[in-house]
Formats: C-alpha cells, sequence, structure tokens
C-alpha cells in the first residue's frame, strides 16, 4: 500500500525540501517568507501523517521507511540551503548529514539479524530540535531583515548549535542500540 | 550478523577511507596548492583503497554481511565529505549536492523496504557508475583547481561544472535505476505465484 494518504502526505514533505533550497538561496527576502510557509506545512504534514496512518489503520511498513526517509529528505534540504548561504557552520552541517545518513544503514543492519530497529525517542527529539531550529532561524532572520529586532546571531548559533547536539546524542543512541541488538544476536540461543 | 566479522582487512580499508574523508574535506578547505595537493593525494589513495577491499574481500573469502554494509556507507561518508568540501568552497552548486545526498540517502531505505518483501537488492550497474564517476570527477575537479590541466576551450569554472554535473547526472540515473528496480520486485510479489 504505497498510495494512501499517509504515506502521500511523507512524500509531499519530501519534495517540500528541494523547493524551500530554491526558495532560501534564490530569491531573497520573499523566498523566505514562501521557505518560513511551506516549512510549517511539512511539519504540519510531519503531524499529520503518523496521527492519520495510525486512527485509520493505515500503519504500512513500507509507510514506516518512507516517513523517516522523506523527513531526512526535507529536512537536510532545508540545512543544505542554510549552509549555501553561509548561515550555518561545516562542521554542524556535517554532523547533520552524517546521522541521517549513518541511521539508515544501521537500520539494514538490524534488519540483517532480523531485527527491526523501531523508530527511537531519540529520533523523535532529533526532528522536534531540527524543526526548531529551521523554523526559528527563518523567522528571526526575517525579523532581523525588516528590523524588528537588532542582530539575532547569537540565537541563530544557539538554535543550531542545539539541534546539532541532539543529533549526535541521536546518532550515538541509534549505533549503542545496533551494537546491542547485535550483540544479543551473538549469543548463543538458550 | 557477528562483530567479530568487523575486524577484517577488507573492513578495515573501508573504515580507513571513511576517516580519510574528513581529512580530505579539511585539506581541500584550506584551497592552498600545498593543501590541495595533499588532497589528491589522499583522494587517489581513497580511490584505490575501494578498488581493493572488493577485491581482497572476495580473494580470501572474507566477504561478510557487515562488509557489504561497511563498504558501501564508508563509500558515502567519504565522497560526500569531498563533496562537501566543493559545496563549502563554491565549486558545487547547492542542488547538484542535494542530489547527491539525496542518491546515498534514498538507496538504503529502497534496500531495507526489499529486504521487508523478502528480496536482497543487490549492487547493481548503476552503483557501481555512480561510484567511478564521482569518484573520477572529484579528482578532476581538484586538478583543475591546481591548473595542472586547463582546458583550451572553456573555462575553469565551465569545465569543473561540466565535469561535476556528469557525477550529477548519473547519481540521478542509480537513484532512478534502484527505484526501479525495486519497483520490479513490487511487481513480480503481485503476480500471483504460478
Amino acid at each position: 500500500m504505497l498510495w494512501n494518504v499517509p504515506n502521500i502526505l511523507s512524500l509531499v514533505r519530501a519534495i517540500i525540501g528541494p523547493i524551500c533550497i530554491i526558495c532560501i538561496t534564490r530569491f531573497g527576502e520573499s523566498g523566505l517568507i514562501a521557505a518560513l510557509i511551506l516549512m510549517i506545512l511539512a511539519e504540519i504534514t510531519d503531524y499529520l501523517d503518523g496521527k492519520i496512518a495510525r486512527s485509520f489503520n493505515q500503519v504500512t511498513d513500507i509507510g514506516k521507511l518512507i516517513d523517516p526517509m522523506s523527513d531526512s529528505l526535507y529536512r537536510i534540504s532545508v540545512f543544505v540551503a542554510f549552509f549555501a548561504n553561509g548561515w550555518m557552520p561545516i562542521w554542524m552541517f556535517m554532523i547533520i548529514l552524517m546521522r541521517d545518513l549513518a541511521v539508515s544503514y544501521l537500520r539494514i543492519m538490524a534488519e540483517q539479524t532480523g531485527l527491526t530497529l523501531s523508530a527511537r525517542q531519540s529520533g523523535k527529539w532529533k526532528a522536534v530540535a531540527q524543526s526548531m531550529a529551521q523554523i526559528g532561524v527563518t523567522g528571526l532572520l526575517l525579523l532581523e531583515l525588516y528590523n524588528f529586532v537588532p542582530s539575532v546571531d547569537i540565537l541563530v548559533y544557539a538554535l543550531l548549535f542545539f539541534a546539532t547536539a541532539v543529533t549526535a546524542y541521536s546518532l550515538a543512541d541509534y549505533a549503542y542500540s545496533v551494537i546491542s541488538l547485535l550483540k544479543k544476536s551473538d549469543q548463543p540461543k538458550s | 550478523m557477528s562483530l567479530d566479522a568487523l575486524l577484517t582487512i577488507p573492513n578495515l580499508i573501508s573504515l580507513m577511507r571513511a576517516v580519510m574523508g574528513p581529512i580530505a574535506l579539511i585539506l581541500l578547505l584550506e584551497k592552498t596548492d600545498t593543501t590541495l595537493g595533499v588532497a589528491l593525494v589522499f583522494m587517489l589513495i581513497a580511490e584505490i583503497s575501494d578498488f581493493f577491499d572488493g577485491y581482497i574481500a572476495r580473494r580470501f573469502g572474507q566477504d561478510s554481511d557487515i562488509g557489504k554494509l561497511l563498504d558501501p556507507v564508508c563509500d558515502s561518508i567519504y565522497r560526500l565529505s569531498v563533496f562537501l568540501a566543493f559545496l563549502a568552497n563554491g565549486w558545487l552548486p547547492a542542488w547538484m549536492f542535494f542530489i547527491i545526498y539525496a542518491r546515498d540517502l534514498i538507496v538504503p531505505y529502497l534496500r531495507t523496504f526489499s529486504r521487508q518483501v523478502g528480496h536482497t537488492l543487490e549492487v547493481r550497474w548503476s552503483g557501481k557508475a555512480k561510484a567511478a564517476a564521482q569518484g573520477l570527477s572529484q579528482i578532476v575537479t581538484v586538478i583543475i583547481v591546481l591548473g595542472f590541466y586547463s582546458p583550451a576551450i572553456m573555462s575553469k569554472e565551465a569545465t569543473i561544472d561540466l565535469v561535476l554535473g556528469f557525477a550529477t547526472l548519473v547519481s540521478l540515473i542509480s537513484l532512478i535505476d534502484y527505484t526501479w528496480a525495486v519497483i520490479g520486485i513490487r511487481k513480480n510479489l503481485a503476480r500471483p505465484n504460478t
């Protein structure tokens, strides 16, 4: 069941990502406003897809993959745009890039031992921290552009730093859980 | 799968390549002739190691399940680190970087999906073509920036765009090819067994 409402919502989120890259890197102030609206829409789809899937019994194996994949594609897109615009230091961007890539492989590793790596709490925290940073940074920069507030540099840095720290923690948490899964499967079955 | 299978020579070579990614990244960011030259040497070693780890694994019967995952993930870490440096140096446009990253992120998900339906998605020709195109384009880009090669008809910038655009195109084709393969698996499953 690929084409049900929750999966379509997830895929819409994945498509919003590249549109955000174009808006943020090419269209200045108006692009930034458009991106902010798109980002809020994306967060709404993130909230709705899981909710609809559960309440209408549309939870599928493929949906459990499409949701995190679309999440990664969407959020990484926005960070690509932030980085390309020089709003984000390279080491933060690198950690965020590598976390999503590594987790997608850790999932296969777990799958090979016949175990499913389910979404962990740290993955949800990561999503929340990243979305706060993305919407927060875009909102703050818009406020600064329209002279509502003085320099927002420190706040922008703090939001991005927080998101990166939670992301790094999430990677460690997933890696640790896969290693303990593998260790368990190493033990002879009694 | 066993954790003991992790510490074999082919796997260590793969892991070494993953570590070389961030080192190459730092060297490339410095953008001096010396650091670019050293980065180029690292990149050549990484490409050679990419060839050898698979060869050694097959030759000495050390191919393991974990190695089959470690090899592509280390490949991705290494090449994406270099492309990240290119992006930061303004040699690679953001949209090309995104396509290259998205390809490497989506393929493991496609692989997980195939496994869920009881099918192993093997490495496809397009995956190898992608690796070759990316590896080659990275080395050629650094050679052009260093000025060892100056094209007669085009500016340096245009040549780099063309070379990296080619790598992006091959990555995109590879993504389409893998997606296509997975759609094929789904169709086969939908068909009743005869």
